[in-house]
């Protein structure tokens, strides 16, 4: 704090005269007689210490007026790190621009990022020439280096949306970083920003607040506030498929999430087109904050990849990015699945859960089913089958586990269902064990009838089941199990009612990018039998036993690393089946053919790809046959920028030293409080408000006091 | 012209400067406003019959009774149960306080004094006075006949508050005096000395207390007229203010209107505990202030005497 009349703030030594005179020249009390005055005794220390009280702090009102009178003919203000500097001196200016998505939004004519750019544009036009500018964006603030003020109005200028965009917080490092390798004294950064919710990163706080402390001489942190306090929008916030890989002759559906934000209601419709014809249109009536669901159901699919795209028409409101939102979806051919088994009656409930011969008599089977020998087993190669089933195979040999093994390794999802034929000990071998998320002990009789329960309900194998019915698996009754020893990194998927694992998993994938697939064992088959030698009920449950054949086995066949929907910003992950380089492939999307920035990982054939640059449609395609789409993904702007939800100034200043940054709202604040912020703020009306204050408080007291008689 | 019951007022009172036609006026008034009360007539009223005892005057025998009942039975009257009263009048300076400059609490008590011996002299009940401060200082036998009440006007008009009070040592004295069971109405404010030795009001009151116990412990009937100036009973004042006592040198400097909660808490205790110990020694205990009119004071007698004889 400094005075801009410190000869004033002498006056405050005037403040000795209320004191003076309350120690000479004491009010002179009025004289009662009062034959009472025993009664006024018995509580006089209380009242005299009450009226000695009241006499101090009549004093202290008094002294206080004066010092006030001369703090405030003083002109104190209170001033920021750098304030003192010469404010016509060169600077080293930081302009952080948020470009996300939401600064899309319009006011007026112009766009929240419009309105940035010229707020930044009246900044530079007053810097003197030699300043040196740092112009950030917040897409890809690592490009930003010092320049002069008029470099940097081009820079501004070229400033554009990015969907990528994610918060400032790295620009604010960024620029923070540089200004602190600057020689010129006077040091300020401006962020311009909508505040919306993803504008800033809070759980980066504590890293922007050291940053701001290793500035050497301080940096004058002022934050541009561009956004609309009450912004109006309606927008497609999701749009889901079942799932992006689908078996041919599936049915699909696309769950379509649209909200309203601002008042009354909004009224249109969606369209849905599918390679670029119309599917289907729904109307579309919102109310502000309440978020409808809408379905778009697709059938007879051909098999290859499709994209699509759901809009959102009627009165345009809001951002307009948001209202288109794209799919891409594949139809695969029917999953091939090997049953080995010893019988065909064994194999008989399995094999036709998963193809019912009425839909393979129509050529509409989800999955192709080829029942094999045990024999058999140790010839069956990687790629042959998507998925494998052991269904109560006696005696696996260690060539056999050898084979299972590769099998997987390979890619491939191997089912073990233990049963009456099995031989515990062919199980436990090291071969077995190097495959196997478990080993059968012994078999288990309970006393009383257990059930089946979802150890993990999101699991991808009993999600669909438990959404379809939460009841189904508890009514499958179970008569006889294995006990099951699980290896360390063995994941129960279904357990029994009593506690003991059901259906073990074991991944060598880890975290679905490297290529390797899914072993599991469950301790009680799936075969048909007479009651008396029943293992379980499931086969006798056909609704609930197709569906999780079905979703295991597309489970095992590793579906859910096919997905070809994405969100801008994250790396796409894909599984190529070549081990070609990266630079073999190029990305065809909304922008022209761009080479892939990316990498194939450790040769393993998954294909990780940066972040789609906008929003739409893409196809990888090899590099010597560019009319030819290997894959197929879409990508949109993350739903966040959609929601508008705004962060509360307080949230905002937390993430900044306390008193370190000052908040202007729009350009019309801006000059006011970018001098407050170089410069300090005048106390002057403050003071002059707390003496009123205090003038009325002794005004108020004293008549109390000296009230006349 | 005002009416008889306008002079129960002191406000109006006050106007009127001899002593016995205040007196007059306030029981005619008193009377005048009491129409069909239990009152009526009180001096000879019939109060019940006994069994003749040899001795009594066969003039009083109920012959019409005795036709009915083959008995004797005497009449009896109310006016045969003459009821000697004492009035004790407190002399301390305290009681020459007014704050209003209208009626001392002195000048109240001697009001209500003369109203009440006119009352009593109207009824053929001997009345006497005696005046105290530290001690008794002035009495006056009580007598039942017409000229005694000049002789009370003539005395009351003469006193003079002056002193200290020493109210135990005074009523012990009184208590002393007073042979027969008589009727002690004693007029005063009650109020202790500002230097007084006691640190609470319990300590204060003892020697009050332990005097009317006393006159009570020696047969007699107690009526205690708790007579406070206007500014006493309700603490008008205001700002700062030195307080000083009458009777002492004590001086007190207080912010008046910060007080006043706390003196009127005071007050009310004092004359809760005062009023309390006398319900125990079923003594009446009338509280008053120098702005009331004196017809309560005069009901609470009339009650008094009616319940008791």
């Amino acid at each position: 704090m400094e005075f801009l009349h410190p000869a004033l703030a002498a006056g405050a030594a005037l403040a000795v005269i209320p004191i003076i005179i309350h120690l000479i020249l004491r009010e002179k009390p009025r004289r009662e007689k009062f034959p009472a005055l025993r009664l006024l005794r018995y509580r006089q220390r209380t009242v005299t210490r009450r009226l000695q009280v009241r006499h101090w702090l009549l004093l202290l009102l008094r002294v206080l007026a004066i010092l006030l009178i001369a703090l405030a003919l003083a002109r104190p203000r209170i001033t920021t790190a750098t304030a003192g500097l010469d404010t016509r001196a060169p600077a080293a200016v930081a302009l952080v621009f948020d470009t996300s998505m939401s600064m899309q939004y319009r006011t007026g004519d112009n766009t929240a990022l419009a309105v940035a750019q010229q707020a930044a544009r009246s900044i530079l036009e007053e810097l003197p020439d030699e300043s040196e500018v740092l112009v950030l964006d917040a897409a890809n603030p690592e490009v930003a280096l010092f320049m002069r003020p008029v470099e940097a109005l081009d820079r501004v200028e070229s400033l554009q949306l990015n969907p990528a965009a994610t918060s400032v917080n790295r620009a604010i490092l960024e620029g923070l970083e540089q200004l602190r390798s600057s020689t010129l004294d006077r040091k300020e950064m401006y962020i311009f920003t909508d505040l919306m919710n993803g504008a800033f990163d809070t759980a980066g706080a504590e890293a922007i607040r050291d940053a701001v402390s290793r500035v050497p001489g301080g940096v004058t942190l002022l934050i541009v506030d561009v956004g609309a306090e009450r912004p109006v929008n309606a927008a497609i916030e999701e749009c889901r498929p079942t799932s992006d890989s689908v078996p041919a002759n599936s049915t699909v559906s696309l769950r379509t999430r649209v909200a309203y934000r601002g008042e009354g209601t909004f009224s249109g419709r969606l369209e849905l087109y599918l390679d670029g014809q119309l599917r289907g249109q729904q109307p579309v009536e919102l109310r502000a904050d309440r978020p409808i669901e809408h379905r778009f159901v697709l059938r007879s699919l051909s098999s290859g990849f499709h994209q699509g795209e759901v809009r959102l028409l009627g009165p345009a409101v809001g951002l307009a990015f948001d209202d288109t939102w794209y799919f891409t979806l594949e139809v695969r051919e029917p999953t091939r699945v090997a049953v080995v088994a010893h019988d065909e009656q064994d194999s008989l409930a399995l094999a036709q859960a998963l193809a019912p011969a009425e839909l393979v008599r129509l050529g509409k089977e989800r999955h192709r089913v080829d029942v094999i020998a045990p024999r058999r087993l140790r010839s069956i190669r990687a790629g042959e089958y998507d998925v494998l089933y052991l269904l109560d195979v006696a005696a696996p040999t260690a060539d056999d586990w050898l084979a299972v093994g590769s099998f997987v390794r390979g890619g491939g999802g191997v089912g073990v269902f233990l049963g009456t034929r099995v031989q515990a000990a062919n199980y436990a071998t090291s071969e077995a064990l190097a495959v196997l998320p478990a080993a059968p002990k012994a078999q288990v009789e309970p006393d009383e009838p257990v059930h089946l329960e979802a150890a993990v309900a999101a699991h991808p194998a009993v999600r669909l089941l438990h959404e379809w019915d939460p009841q189904a698996l508890g009514r499958v009754v179970v008569y006889r199990y294995w006990l099951l020893q699980p290896q360390e990194d063995a994941e129960v998927v279904l357990r029994f009612t009593d506690g003991q694992p059901a259906l073990l998993e074991r991944s060598s994938a880890s975290e679905g990018r490297r290529r390797g697939g899914t072993a599991v064992v469950m301790a009680t088959p799936p075969i048909a039998a007479p009651i008396l030698e029943r293992w379980n009920d499931l086969p006798q449950s056909p609704a609930t036993f197709v569906i999780f054949a079905d979703q295991l086995t597309l489970h095992l066949a590793g579906v859910a690393l096919r997905r070809w929907n994405w969100t801008i910003g994250e790396d796409v992950v894909l599984s190529v089946r070549s081990r070609r380089s990266a630079r073999m492939y190029r990305l065809v999307g909304p922008e022209g053919t761009v080479p892939i920035s990316g990498r194939v990982e450790g040769g393993q054939g998954v294909l990780v790809l940066n972040t789609p640059p906008v929003a739409g449609h893409y196809k990888v395609v090899l590099e010597r046959n560019e009319q030819t789409a290997e894959y197929e993904l879409s990508a949109n702007v993350h739903r966040r920028e959609s929601q508008l939800d705004r962060l509360s100034e307080g949230q905002v200043i937390a993430m900044f030293p306390e008193d370190g940054v000052t908040l202007a709202r729009g350009t019309e604040e801006l000059s006011s409080v970018a001098e407050r912020a170089r410069v300090g703020r005048e106390l002057f009306p403050y003071l002059l408000g707390l003496l009123v204050l205090v003038f009325a408080c002794e005004q108020w007291l004293a008549n109390r006091f000296y009230s006349a008689v | 012209m005002a009416k008889p019951s306008d002079y129960l007022k002191p406000s109006l009172l006050r106007q009127v400067a001899r002593l016995d036609l205040r007196a007059r006026f306030i029981v005619e008034g008193f009377l005048a406003g009491l129409h069909r009360s239990p009152f009526h007539g009180f001096s000879v009223e019939f109060s019940e019959h006994r069994r003749y005892v040899p001795g009594d005057d066969l003039k009083m025998i109920d012959w019409n009774l005795f036709a009915r009942t083959d008995r004797f039975y005497v009449k009896q009257f109310q006016a045969e149960t003459n009821v000697t009263g004492f009035l004790a009048m407190d002399l301390s300076a305290s009681m020459g306080y007014t704050r209003s400059q209208e009626f001392t609490k002195f000048e109240y008590c001697i009001c209500l004094a003369a109203a009440l011996a006119y009352l009593m002299i109207r009824q053929q009940d001997p009345v006497g006075v005696v005046a105290f401060d530290e001690k008794v200082r002035h009495s006056l036998e009580p007598h039942a006949q017409r000229k005694q009440l000049g002789a009370i006007l003539g005395l009351l008009a003469r006193l003079q508050p002056t002193g200290r009070t020493d109210i135990r040592a005074s009523l012990d004295q009184i208590a002393s005096m007073v042979r027969h069971r008589s009727l002690i109405i004693v007029l005063s404010d009650l109020l202790p000395p500002a230097d007084s030795p006691g640190e609470s009001i319990e300590q204060d009151l003892e020697p009050v207390l332990d005097g009317l116990r006393h006159l009570r412990h020696r047969g007699h009937d107690v009526i205690v007229f708790h007579v406070l100036d206007q500014a006493e009973a309700e603490f008008p004042f205001e700002g700062i203010a030195e307080f000083e006592d009458v009777e002492s040198p004590e001086r007190l400097v207080l912010d008046a209107r910060g007080v006043k909660q706390a003196y009127m808490e005071t007050l009310a205790e004092y004359c809760d505990r005062i009023r309390q110990e006398c319900f125990r020694w079923r003594a009446d205990y009338v509280r008053l202030h120098t702005g009331m009119p004196f017809d309560k004071a005069l009901t609470s007698y009339l009650v008094s005497r009616s319940q008791r004889f």
